[in-house]
Order: structure tokens, then sequence, then C-alpha cells
């Protein structure tokens, strides 16, 4: 018998439209947000219950160098990003060659934790520049000045409608947006709108 | 525009969340033992108070958590907020 593969290769919901380029109305010092897809990153859910979530942080920091965060916030730990989307629960990233999904597996759930690999159902895309937050705000309702949403703070929400993850990396003008992968295009299009005003650029 | 302090994320707009029901009701506690007519109380009938209202709702665009919100149905001021098991008090 033939050997069953378990997944297909992935591919970015976003192949027929990721045009690369410069588009809009840029501004002096060029395009105002500049996008890329994160490719290749495995995104993994990680569950725990009221009674096993001090086992389950502890299996994840021996075993992968990582603290879970506590809510609204994101943590980075040796390759990986840990982020808090809701009680008890987090997302779990790293590049798909760290073979995230198999470690984590193996250190929570002898803790009573739950993993349920993501990475098919997401589409990630990382904005910087200096009029993302400009973007973003015309689609949702979470304050992202700096003051209210600084390093490290990340958030489930609603973005152009859609539900997202909002994580804001390094820097102060970098955030990931997480939708899922059967709306990348309808995000991708409203953020491309949103974006054009101010110039922006598929890299 | 309303904003629901969800007790997990914090403030957020009422577009995050969805309505699920009216928080007062309590299920049967022995279903064997209970009469149709308690039973028909229970999953269909409902007061329409004016003012303060308990209800459950849900953070769907958000943590996913149900919550509990006390709310005036007259003003839609949201009293109070917390988890589905939390007594819920308006402030004085």
């Amino acid at each position: 018998m033939a050997e069953i593969m378990t997944l297909p290769p992935r591919r970015s919901a976003l192949d027929s439209v990721w045009v690369l380029g410069d588009y809009g109305i840029p501004g002096p010092s060029g395009p105002g947000v500049t996008i890329i897809r994160r490719l290749g990153l495995g995104a993994i859910q990680l569950d725990a219950r009221r009674d096993t979530a001090a086992a389950v942080a502890r299996a994840v920091s021996d075993s992968l160098g990582i603290a879970l965060p506590a809510p609204g916030r994101a943590a980075s730990g040796g390759e990986f990003r840990a982020i808090w989307i809701g009680p008890e629960r987090w997302m779990l990233l790293g590049s798909d060659s760290t073979g995230l999904e198999a470690r984590l597996r193996a250190a929570v759930e002898p803790a009573g934790g739950s993993v349920i690999d993501q990475s098919h159902g997401r589409a990630i895309l990382r904005l910087s520049g200096p009029r993302v937050r400009d973007t973003l705000a015309k689609g949702t309702g979470i304050d992202l000045h700096p003051r209210a949403f600084a390093e490290n703070t990340a958030a489930q929400t609603g973005l152009f409608h859609l539900s997202v993850t909002i994580d804001r990396r390094r820097g102060t003008g970098t955030f990931d947006v997480h939708a899922m992968r059967g709306f990348a295009q309808s995000l991708h299009e409203s953020l491309c709108e949103a974006a054009a005003e101010f110039g922006y650029r598929l890299a | 525009m309303i904003r629901i302090p969800c007790p997990h994320c914090g403030p957020r707009d009422h577009d995050e969340f969805s309505y699920v029901g009216d928080a007062t009701k309590v299920r049967p506690a022995d279903p064997a033992a209970t009469s149709p007519e308690d039973w028909h109380r229970y999953v269909y009938l409902r007061d329409n108070p004016r003012g303060a209202h308990l209800e459950y709702w849900h953070h769907i665009q958000g943590c996913r958590a149900y919550l509990k919100v006390l709310r005036d149905t007259a003003t839609h001021e949201v009293l109070a907020s917390g988890r589905p098991e939390d007594a819920l008090e308006a402030p004085r």
C-alpha cells in the first residue's frame, strides 16, 4: 500500500493576487505601508484547562524555552512566538523547519494540554511602515497607539469585519495580522484599499 | 455605540460580541422530574424588563469566551460584566 501523506504542501491563499510592486499614492519618503506574507510559518493552537494551565505552561517553558504570555500579550522565546488568544488558550508560531507541532504535542499532552495544527487554516501578513496604524485604524476599534498597544501586545478583534489576531512586533510600526485562510483575499483587498492613500508596497 | 468590558480582553466594541440570551433562566435541576409546563417556562418564556437585565454574550470575534453582562435595556448602559459563573451586581 502506498504511503499516505498527512497533508498536501501548503500554498498561500494570496498567490493569485500577490503581484509585487508599489501601489497607491506614496508619500515623500516612499510607501507608507509595506506588506509581506509570512510564508512557511506553522501556527499551532494550544489549549489547556483551568486546572492544567500551570502544568502546561511549565511544560512549554521547559521544552521550548518560551513563557506563555498573559491575557492580551504575546512573547518571543528562542525560535518561537506565543500569542494569548483566549482563556487558557495560545497560538504558537514557528518556522515549519522547527517541527513545532510534534515538539509541542510531546511536551504538553502529558500535562493535560491539547494541540491543534492551524497552519493550513491561517494567512499571516506582516505590515510595517510609518502609516500602518492609520491603515489598520480604518478597520478596527482597537486603540493601536503605543501608549495603549505597546510592543508584544496582541488582540483578537475585528478588522474590516473579519476576525483577526493583531500582534505588535518589534519597533513601533510593525504588526502581524493573522486571518482565517478563507478570508485572506478579502482582508488583502480591504488593506490595499485602506493603504492606497498612503502608498503601499507588496513585497 | 455600546462597549462591553470583556473580563479577559478589556473594553471592546459590541460589534465583536453576539448576544446569546437571558441569563436569569436556570435549567431545571432534575430533568426527569420536571413537568412539561416547567420545561416550557424554561425554554420559551422570557420577561421583557425595562432596566437592568442579566444576559449572556459571546465574544465571538475576540477571546471566544461566553460572558455574563448586566445591561440596562432602556439606556443600553453596561452596568457590570464577568464570567458566566459570576454573580453580577450593579455598581451603586
